[in-house]
């Protein structure tokens, strides 16, 4: 026989009064519990839309010569100084440390040619790795198959006057349009993209390139990060950020946390008072019990480890139940909160731990009081009545 | 010396900014392997000196010395130490956890100690056994008659083989068969040298005693052996 025995019958006896202190305390962290993994849910998802939208770091070659602009980043003097930014660039890209950050890489040649009279910018591009990159593109025709075919933006199609399955002339090559791109509302519209290396060779800048769009999941890493090491390995280059893509994100995130937060403390108060409640009207209703405790010698000490070994065991019991029925909860709420198809459930053991941790710690900090006061309690007291 | 020695003891209760003197001027010595009957009327004070014989209830004045110990100058917490290595105590009503099996009511005191689970078992069946409580651990408290719950609760107190046996009021709530039965066991107990102080109403009890004291408005009116408490009870009508 031990104290713990006399908490374990104690609570049995209890029974409806110990169900109501556990829910109480579970539907606390069961909230905070599902708060936390939805989280965790939209902000991956927030950051997987926000990687796949486009690239968030702009590498271009460190130039005081007259600036271009493309894709409203500013891509400093290509016409000129095109030379500074090299094929043998890419792989050092892929060679920083938090390189498992790295999604897309996708290099960029841009120049001017001559077709059929008219002064055309061309872009020479890694189709597979743009096609990743500009997932919102839609092309009337086919993606390009070989260094023979081209695309061309909506503009450019109509300034050229050809459509998808014409050819065009450029630079003695005969090359075949394999689609027309839908209307992008940027400068891709005025451009003909055709493959890096037929670009390079055509405007004679063999290796060479005009910027590198990179596209970074900063999910579990700072932008900064990235952007300081690649221009560590790029000390040549000028490596940007689009800062607003990531404040927005982070914005959005900081505004969601900040809500979690109070409605977790909110709820996780209503649960420490339930359990303080509960507690208190348990040290008045067991007056009796404990002045026998007292009387046949047992310390104060021994009285607050009863009770405090009884919020320990419920505590435990709602942080398991808790845990749970989080993520339950957030595997049903998380994907119409977040719009993803099936939410996952991410087991993650130091949310489990740090949920079983949290219910005990109300549990035992909303016994203190209750179990102060029955230790103090004067054994003649409680025996006066007996 | 003594076993207990009660040194001019005196209690005093203030309610509502009325002072009542529940016991002044106490003095008694109880040796060894006495069994001590503690007679009076109704507010005469006898459950307020068993409280203070038993380490529970701090008088207003005086001093308690029981095996050369000064009880009440002890710490809060080795006063509770106290009551559970020197001091059974068997309340009126029996006062079981209604939720706690006979045996686990019986093994409660030693819960606190560092006697092992198997050793708490022993201690408690051997008790149940010597009590006539045997085949009957497993039951509840409010599965068992008066007798029985009496008997566990005197099982409880002695569990820990205390040096004194304090009762408060021990056959108050049982039928004078079964009464005569618990007083019956208290003699035999104290046969084997257990010393028994009890708080009764009934005279009867008084004739299973070796000395009975009586108490009247807080005072000790005879702190005699039992002759002297025949003739004190003759002359006033007891």
């Amino acid at each position: 026989m031990r104290l713990r025995n006399i908490s374990l019958n104690n609570l049995k006896r209890r029974k409806a009064k110990v169900f109501f202190l556990i829910l109480g305390l579970t539907i606390g962290i069961t909230t905070v519990v599902t708060l936390i993994s939805v989280i965790r849910m939209m902000n991956e998802d927030i950051s997987m839309k926000l990687d796949e939208f486009g690239a968030n770091i702009i590498i271009i070659p460190r130039s005081d010569d007259l600036s271009l602009s493309y894709g409203g980043m500013n891509i400093g003097g290509i016409s000129i100084d095109g030379q500074s930014l090299k094929d043998s660039d890419i792989p050092k890209i892929r060679q920083i440390e938090v390189r498992e950050n790295i999604n897309i890489v996708s290099p960029k040649l841009i120049g001017v040619i001559e077709i059929e009279g008219k002064k055309i910018p061309i872009m020479g591009v890694r189709f597979e790795e743009e096609f990743r990159l500009k997932k919102w593109w839609k092309i009337h025709g086919a993606k390009p198959k070989s260094r023979d075919e081209v695309l061309l933006g909506n503009e450019a199609a109509v300034r050229l006057f050809k459509s998808t399955g014409d050819s065009l002339q450029i630079n003695g090559n005969i090359v075949r349009i394999s689609g027309v791109l839908d209307e992008t509302g940027s400068q891709d519209d005025y451009l003909v993209l055709g493959d890096l290396s037929f670009v390079q060779e055509a405007i004679k800048k063999p290796g060479a390139l005009s910027l590198i769009e990179v596209s970074a999941f900063c999910n579990t890493c700072p932008i900064e990060e990235i952007v300081k090491q690649i221009s560590a390995k790029l000390p040549h280059a000028k490596v940007t950020a689009i800062k607003q893509t990531l404040q927005t994100k982070m914005e959005a995130l900081d505004h969601f946390k900040k809500f979690s937060v109070g409605i977790s403390i909110i709820v996780l108060l209503i649960g420490g008072l339930i359990v303080f409640t509960n507690m208190m009207a348990s040290v008045n209703e067991r007056k009796r019990e404990i002045g026998i405790f007292r009387a046949i010698g047992f310390r104060k000490s021994h009285i607050v480890r009863i009770i405090f070994l009884e919020a320990l065991i419920v505590g435990l019991i709602a942080g398991i139940l808790g845990y749970g029925l989080g993520l339950g909860v957030s595997h049903l709420i998380g994907p119409i909160l977040t719009g993803m198809k099936g939410g996952k459930i991410y087991i993650d053991p130091l949310l489990a731990v740090g949920a079983v941790f949290l219910s005990s710690l109300i549990g035992i900090l909303s016994s203190a009081y209750p179990a102060v006061k029955a230790s103090k309690m004067d054994p003649t007291t409680a025996l006066r009545a007996l | 010396m003594s076993l207990i020695e009660a040194k001019k003891i005196s209690k005093i209760y203030e309610s509502a900014g009325e002072t009542v003197n529940a016991l002044m001027d106490i003095d008694l010595n109880i040796e060894r392997g006495e069994f001590i009957s503690i007679m009076g009327p109704s507010g005469s004070g006898k459950s307020t000196l068993l409280t203070i014989l038993g380490g529970l209830n701090h008088p207003t004045k005086g001093e308690l010395i029981v095996d050369e110990i000064s009880v009440y100058k002890l710490p809060m917490e080795r006063l509770a130490d106290f009551r559970r290595e020197f001091i059974g105590f068997i309340f009126q009503s029996f006062q079981l956890i209604p939720y706690l099996t006979v045996i686990e009511n019986v093994m409660l005191p030693l819960s606190i100690t560092d006697k092992s689970n198997k050793e708490q078992l022993r201690m408690a069946e051997e008790i149940l056994e010597k009590i006539g409580l045997k085949g009957k651990e497993k039951r509840l408290p409010d599965q068992l008659s008066g007798g029985e719950q009496e008997r566990v609760a005197i099982a409880r107190a002695l569990v820990n083989c205390p040096p004194i046996l304090l009762a408060d009021e021990p056959t108050g709530n049982l039928d004078s068969k079964t009464g005569r039965e618990i007083m019956n066991l208290f003699k035999d107990l104290n046969k084997e040298g257990q010393t028994i102080i009890i708080v009764t109403h009934n005279p009867e009890n008084t004739v299973f005693s070796t000395r009975t004291l009586f108490l009247k408005d807080g005072r000790m009116e005879n702190n005699g052996g039992n002759e002297e408490w025949k003739n004190y009870s003759h002359h006033n009508s007891l």
